[in-house]
């Protein structure tokens, strides 16, 4: 039966002759069940992966309720209890406190193709109502080569722009051939990802990883689950992860590795389900607490501020942001039952770091202890090197070279946290530690802050991180050239702010310097922007460390933003800022207002480049992202895809690699001698 | 955001006669002589109402600068806030924090970006953050010495629009725990009196509203 809009189902009340209960939302979602329509599916399974059943049904009279629900699959009975929680208070405003939320748990399907799915339930004054879905579920063949280690590297944001402004910057070009390509330009195979959610074309961080690694597509802020109508973040129907799967089926280790805080979307988002990203507390104790269910081996990067008890300075636990399943109310005890799942408790005061030491994980707070670490005898690593996220690149590069950008010195002095490790690092470490499970791994490495920076319109940090992740993308290539088991793609969750790289420079940096102080875009832009042949091959020094000795170099690389708020641009690297305690002009009287003539020439000297978009902050994109696949089972990643297809194409090189139809060999030819 | 655009900082000391509108207000030099449009209008009429009748005691005395703190004020340093660098685990209160808790001090630094304003309340660190709280949440680029600034609590529901650069804020610490209606938890807060925040002139406001037009 389609489901009637809420206006719909008043209308039909009102009619009360004909009234009878309804169901507003069917999980999985999908097409049938919204518009009608058999086509797109929009949910779509491996064979035996988990997943849960879930209706909500609302009575046609405050005085009803729902007493009884069944689901079934092509028409039979699924086997189990099905959860009934009546809303009361704990549903989405528009939803009636008698409505019932129907769930089965952890049900999975192992025949190929298509399935109806439907739930019937059953009003106490007997009438019943049914609804009517569809999934898919998609065959994995038998194949050649089982890959044994699967490795995501997700630049967040990285889109093409990106990508290429770290090429111009680190591979620099000589008469417009490339001298160094990046590792992830020499992947031989190349394709591109449509990124959209469940919810939107432009999606964010949270569907952005989940559609790669769950093979649904999610909710935007959502992590590996559907939506529902209750306010609980923790309780929304799960689906299982590529991570969960290949350790439950195939013994599979998990390990995470990321420039942000840990307990942010794109890692989460491989092993947490939630329908709020920003349930740190919940999220970070899962990731111990459900170690036995994803396999989570190796865990690093920031956030250490969700590890320490909440009577710590600087702890940002709460309840408010945590998790606890009921015992009793099937609801959510289902999910304890039925997915093998810890129960949780709200429980700030818990010392989490304690306790992942105590399951046996080696701990390092700084890159000393990093490299002190000896990965022979160490089987589970965990690394917190930042109160939320770690210091950009740019950053992390200038404390090791003394240079103080900072206030009180260095950046990474400002932030307290001095011996950050570089992302290629952490990455050599998880790589060490990981390549002992002999059932092998999936790893997820972020170049966390491309998109961070990119939101802020600073270029210099964004390019600076997509050059710092691409030295992990050569370290894990690397690894699995050497070996010849391990899939590697380099990929993004999505574009970040519609970066353009529209030209170079045409004056020095001392010339623009002055330009500056003049100010204004007559200055900073007229005189500055070089287009098509004026900009000719931007080039940059690298140091010893791989990195730009300076961003600032004459006639340097030139951004613009397509998807940007208002900024100021002068083109330099954000330095130390603008006004400082050096300088005397510190505002001291009371606050300020918005600045009272903004298109006038601001006391910096740049130009006021006026945004699309509301706010401050650039946004993600809508547009396609490159991919690239190196190693067994590369070749699946080529033309374009759907995120979630990237899934598939993943669980089916563990289960042995195809080569993809229309791939067709060349047929062999005879030649005369 | 219709709590933002509902209340806005505007404090001049004076009556605000309700029947003229705010380009005469005497004290405020608009330099512009556009009337703001009759929504914004009956927005200022609103705050000065507000005004009027919450600050009787200000009303009698001229318009002139804020009258600073009388009491001592001690000068805090971020860098004095915790033992820096952070050790393995938590931070570490350092002594001249414990010993600024509960006292007026004075604070030098920059007011985050944030997408959206927050009513009441902004943070203020060492240097310069830009957050995207929108896409990024709790995963912020915050330094570990960051303040929760909150204005005097008559203006709770008022917005404070980013301010650019150094500033340099004055009130009453207070160290320890404090969470958010969102969740988030802050360590050291900083309570402003009413005198910290003062008015926009109208092109001032209407520039404002035009910026919250398009806000999220």
């Amino acid at each position: 039966m389609a489901r009637l809009s809420i206006l719909g189902a008043a209308l039909l009340v009102a009619t009360a002759a004909q009234a009878a209960p309804t169901v507003s939302r069917l999980t999985p979602p999908s097409e049938l069940f919204s518009s009608g329509n058999a086509a797109p599916v929009i949910a779509r399974f491996l064979p035996g992966q988990r997943f849960d059943l879930q209706a909500t049904v609302r009575p046609d009279d405050a005085s009803q309720t729902i007493t009884a629900a069944r689901f079934a699959i092509d028409g039979k009975t699924v086997d189990g209890n099905v959860a009934i929680k009546i809303c009361g208070k704990d549903c989405l405003t528009g939803v009636p406190a008698n409505a019932a939320i129907t769930t089965m748990r952890a049900v999975s399907v192992k025949k190929p193709g298509i399935h109806t799915f439907t739930v019937t339930a059953t009003q106490s004054d007997g009438q019943t109502i049914t609804a009517t879905g569809n999934f898919e579920v998609v065959p994995l063949l038998a194949g050649g080569q089982k890959v044994k280690n699967i490795i995501v590297m997700l630049g967040d944001g990285m889109g093409a722009a990106q990508r290429t402004a770290a090429r111009i910057v680190a591979g620099g070009y000589a008469q417009g051939k490339v001298i160094n390509p990046l590792a992830m330009d020499t992947f031989p195979v190349t394709g591109m990802v449509k990124t959209a959610s469940l919810n939107s074309v432009v999606t964010d961080s949270s569907p952005g990883m989940t559609s790669y690694v769950s093979g649904n597509k999610n909710n935007n802020n959502e992590e590996g689950v559907f939506p529902d109508d209750t306010t609980d973040p923790f309780d929304n129907p799960r689906i299982e992860y590529l991570s969960e799967y290949l350790h439950r089926t195939q013994g599979k280790a998990l390990g995470l590795v990321t420039t942000a805080d840990v307990f942010d979307a794109t890692p989460a988002g491989n092993a947490v389900h939630s329908s709020n990203r920003g349930a740190g507390t919940g999220i970070v104790d899962q990731y111990l607490d459900d170690r036995k269910l994803t396999g989570l081996t190796v865990l690093m990067g920031g956030g250490r501020k969700w590890f320490v008890p909440a009577t710590v300075p600087g702890s940002a636990r709460g309840d408010k942001t945590d998790y606890a399943f009921s015992a009793t109310d099937a609801h959510t005890a289902d999910i304890v039952k039925r997915w093998g799942a810890s129960a949780g408790a709200l429980d700030k005061d818990r010392d989490l770091l304690a306790d992942f030491q105590a399951a046996g994980y080696a701990y390092a707070a700084d890159k000393t202890a990093l490299d002190a670490i000896d990965t022979k005898r160490t089987d589970k690593l965990l690394g917190l090197f930042s109160h939320s996220n770690m210091n950009v690149a740019l950053d992390k590069i200038d404390g090791r070279r003394g240079k103080a950008r900072g206030i009180t010195g260095r950046v990474v002095d400002d932030y307290g946290f001095p011996d950050q490790p570089m992302l290629d690092e952490m990455t050599t470490k998880a790589l060490a530690v990981l390549e002992h499970q002999k059932n092998g791994f999936v790893l997820m490495v972020e170049g966390a802050s491309i998109d961070k920076q990119a939101h802020n319109m600073d270029t210099e940090r964004w390019m600076l991180d997509t050059i710092e992740f691409d030295r992990a993308i050569k370290l894990v290539q690397e690894f699995a050239a050497k070996r010849g088991d391990t899939l590697v793609i380099v990929t993004a969750d999505h574009e970040c702010s519609g970066a353009a790289l529209i030209g170079g420079s045409r004056v020095s940096d001392a010339r623009l310097q002055e330009l500056v102080r003049e100010g204004g875009s007559a200055n900073v832009r007229d005189k500055v922007v070089g287009i098509y042949e004026q900009a000719g091959f931007p080039k940059y020094k690298l140091g010893a460390d791989g990195y730009p000795e300076t961003t600032d170099i004459d006639h340097r690389l030139l951004v613009g933003y397509g998807a940007n708020a208002d900024r100021y641009e002068d083109f330099r690297t954000n330095d130390r800022p603008v006004q400082d305690s050096q300088q005397p002009f510190v505002k001291k009287e009371p606050l300020a207002a918005y600045p009272a003539n903004p298109l006038a020439r601001d006391v910096d000297g740049k130009f006021l480049v006026t945004g699309q978009v509301p706010g401050d902050s650039a946004v993600h994109t809508a547009t396609d992202i490159p991919l690239s696949a190196f190693g067994p089972g590369a070749w699946s990643f080529t033309g374009v895809q759907d995120n979630t297809d990237v899934f598939f194409k993943m669980a089916q090189a563990a289960n042995g690699v195809v080569l993809p139809q229309g791939l067709a060999l060349a047929k062999p030819v005879q030649r005369k001698k | 955001m219709e709590q933002a655009v509902n209340r806005y900082v505007h404090h001049t000391g004076r009556v605000t006669s309700l029947s003229h509108p705010p380009a005469t207000v005497p004290g405020v030099k608009p330099s512009s002589s556009t009337p703001p449009s009759p929504a914004n209008r009956v927005r200022i009429i609103a705050l000065a109402t507000l005004t009027a009748f919450c600050c009787t005691a200000a009303l009698a005395q001229t318009p002139a600068a804020p009258t600073p703190t009388p009491e001592p004020v001690t000068e805090l340093r971020f860098q004095d806030f915790f033992k820096l660098p952070v050790g393995a685990k938590g931070l570490e209160i350092s002594p001249a924090l414990r010993q600024a808790d509960g006292t007026a001090v004075a604070l030098t630094g920059y007011m985050v970006q944030q997408e959206v304003p927050s009513n009441g309340v902004f943070l203020l660190t060492p240097r310069p953050v830009q957050m995207s709280e929108h896409a990024d949440g709790d995963a912020d680029d915050l330094p570990p010495a960051t303040v929760l600034v909150k204005l005097a609590p008559e203006q709770h529901d008022w917005a404070v629009p980013h301010v650019r650069g150094l500033i340099r804020i004055t009130g009453v610490l207070s160290v320890g725990r404090e969470e958010g209606h969102d969740g988030r938890v802050s360590w050291v807060q900083l309570q402003l009196a009413p005198d910290a925040t003062r008015g926009m002139s109208t092109q001032e406001f209407a520039l404002y509203m035009q910026a919250l037009q398009h806000g999220h």
